[in-house]
This record gives structure tokens, sequence and C-alpha cells, in this order.
């Protein structure tokens, strides 16, 4: 289906959902930009949607922006091999306050490994539910993978430095 | 000579010379280089030779292979393998990233912990990005001989 007519659906079922549509990468596939606080009342209509029926997240990604976060949905349908993929901003707060978006797990179940990696590397918080963890170690401070985040010095009393190069006061300490 | 004497002398020898040609190991295959290790276990090298008998249980083994990156997360694990072998104990330091981290250098990575060295000690360091068969035959031969008494010339802090 070409992305126009997905676009028409769209703006029909979520009035003001679409930004604007732009292309991405080399090849001649479109991506669409949605409002963010519209995430799940666009998953809802693209995956109820009969001629549609994009049913399977493939892969949810984050990136940062200048002061934003980009969320990028890869959609695909089982049946009728329709694919889509939607873009959104979330505009950074501050360096440590975490960012709220809707959450997509309700329609695509698939979605929650997604959602949870990015709410612990970048401070995502999907829904209103409570923060799963379950990648970083319990105590962890910060959002590792926002550009912001500044390497403490050590990590559960590890220093984390770089080995002193052999023969200098430290780095012989290895061998004694 | 007293039987004590004869005790530490002979019989403490017996023992180094058991214990370095029975090294039971266990690893923490956690990158690339378990495949090295098990291309070591393997026909064609045969770590068995040596004396060198792969173990799951930590508390059957002598040795701990680090092969590859510790995260901050499997620290504390590492080392409740570590404490969970019975002494007299050893730990080989395989790659790179055992070593210091390697590619997730301290300056790029956030999670990955600077060298095992860092968390248990380490008997010997086996360099490389994956060390070849020969590199870790010669770190558990430098094992064995570290063992019996005989420690190959090392660097030494200035």
């Amino acid at each position: 289906m070409e992305t126009a007519a997905l676009i028409s659906k769209l703006n029909k079922a979520v009035p003001g959902a679409v930004l604007q549509k732009a292309r991405f990468g080399r090849g001649g596939k479109h991506a669409i930009w949605i409002e963010a606080r519209s995430i799940a009342a666009v998953a809802e209509a693209l995956s109820s949607d009969p001629e549609l029926r994009l049913d399977w997240l493939e892969n949810l990604s984050v990136a940062q922006l200048d002061e934003a976060l980009l969320l990028t949905y890869f959609v695909r349908s089982r049946q009728t091999e329709v694919v889509a993929v939607l873009r959104a901003t979330l505009a950074l707060k501050s360096e440590d306050e975490l960012v709220d978006a809707p959450s997509v797990r309700t329609v695509w179940p698939m979605a929650v490994p997604f959602e949870r990696e990015a709410s612990e590397l970048f401070g995502i918080r999907f829904g209103k539910g409570k923060r799963e963890t379950g990648i970083l170690p319990k105590g962890w401070r910060g959002f590792p993978l926002r550009k912001s985040y500044v390497f403490p010095q050590e990590f559960f009393q590890i220093a984390h430095s770089r080995p002193s190069p052999v023969g200098t006061s430290d780095g012989g300490s290895r061998d004694a | 000579m007293k039987s004590g004497a004869f005790y530490v002398s002979t019989v403490g020898k017996l023992l180094k010379w058991a214990r370095a040609n029975s090294l039971w190991y266990t690893t923490t295959g956690s990158s690339c280089c378990a495949d090295e290790v098990l291309n070591a276990a393997g026909s064609r090298y045969d770590l068995e030779r040596f004396g060198c008998i792969p173990q799951v249980d930590p508390r059957q083994a002598d040795l701990l292979i680090v092969t590859g990156v510790v995260s901050y997360k499997v620290a504390p694990h590492l080392k409740a393998v570590y404490d969970a072998m019975p002494s007299p104990k050893h730990v080989l330091a395989l790659g790179a990233c055992a070593n210091c981290g390697g590619m997730f250098a301290p300056e790029y990575s956030y999670s990955v912990v600077p060298g095992v060295d860092r968390i248990i000690p380490v008997d010997v360091y086996v360099p490389g990005c994956p060390p070849r068969p020969e590199s870790i035959m010669n770190g558990l031969i430098a094992l064995q001989e570290k063992i019996n008494g005989n420690s190959r010339p090392h660097f030494k802090a200035q």
C-alpha cells in the first residue's frame, strides 16, 4: 500500500495525528511522522483496520537528537504484507528527568521488551505503569544512552578507569 | 631428616605436581573467546593431555577461565562462582576483554568492567582478541609452571 493511502486512512481514524511524510533511508520508503501523544491511538487504528491489519511490531528503536528522543516503530502485517515506519519525537525536559510516552504493548505485545529496554537506557516512561528493570543492575543511576550521561568514576566499588600501562606506578600491581 | 621436613619438601612437591597436572576448569563463556576454548579442548589441540578437564560445577573446579566481557551486572555472580571454588584455586583471564575491557574500554562503555582483576585475583593473563588455542595452551602451561614454583619473568612496578 502506498504511503499516501496509509496517511489518508490515518487522518480519518485519528485526525491530527499525522504530522508529515518524510523519506526514510536510501530506498524509496517513507516514514510517517506522528504526534507522540497519539502513538497508542495510531497503533490501534493500524492494527484494527481490515485492509492494513498491521499486527506485528518488528522493532522499536530510539535515538537522541539534540534535545529530543526520536522513536521509530517498524510495523508489519503478517496477513497483508503491508509495512510502515512510524516516527515520533519526545522533547527532553532535563538531563535526568523521565520523559512520558504512550505505550503500545496492549496493541502490539511484542513491544514489551523494546519499551523496557528504551525505558532503562533512555529514561522513557511508557504508559502509566511502573517502570520495569532488567538490563541494568539494581541501584544504577542515570540513563546511559542519553548524550548527557557522564560515566561515574566507579560502579559498586569497582574503579571504572583504564588500567595504567605496565611499568608505571600502578601498572605493575597486578603482577605483584 | 625430620619427618616434618620430608613432608613439606617431598610431599609438597608431589602435591604441586598433582595440582598443576590436574587443572579441572570451569569457564564463563561470555564472548567469542569461549569458542577458542572449545577449539583448544577439541581433538586437534586436546587440552586434556595437560590434565585440563572441563567442569560445569565450580565446586569441582581448580581453575576459572574468564573468557570475555564481564559487565557490572554479572560481576557479583562471577565473584560468587569464584567464591564457590575450593582452594587452591586459580584464574585465567582470556582475551583482551577479560584482561582490560578490550574494545569496551571505560571511555566508551558504561557497562563493562575494565579487567576481571578488579573483581577476582588473576594468575595468568592471555592476550589476544581472541587468543588462538596455542596461546591458551601457553597460558595454561605458564599457570602450571607457576603452581610448580617456576614463574616466568614478568613486569614489575618500577
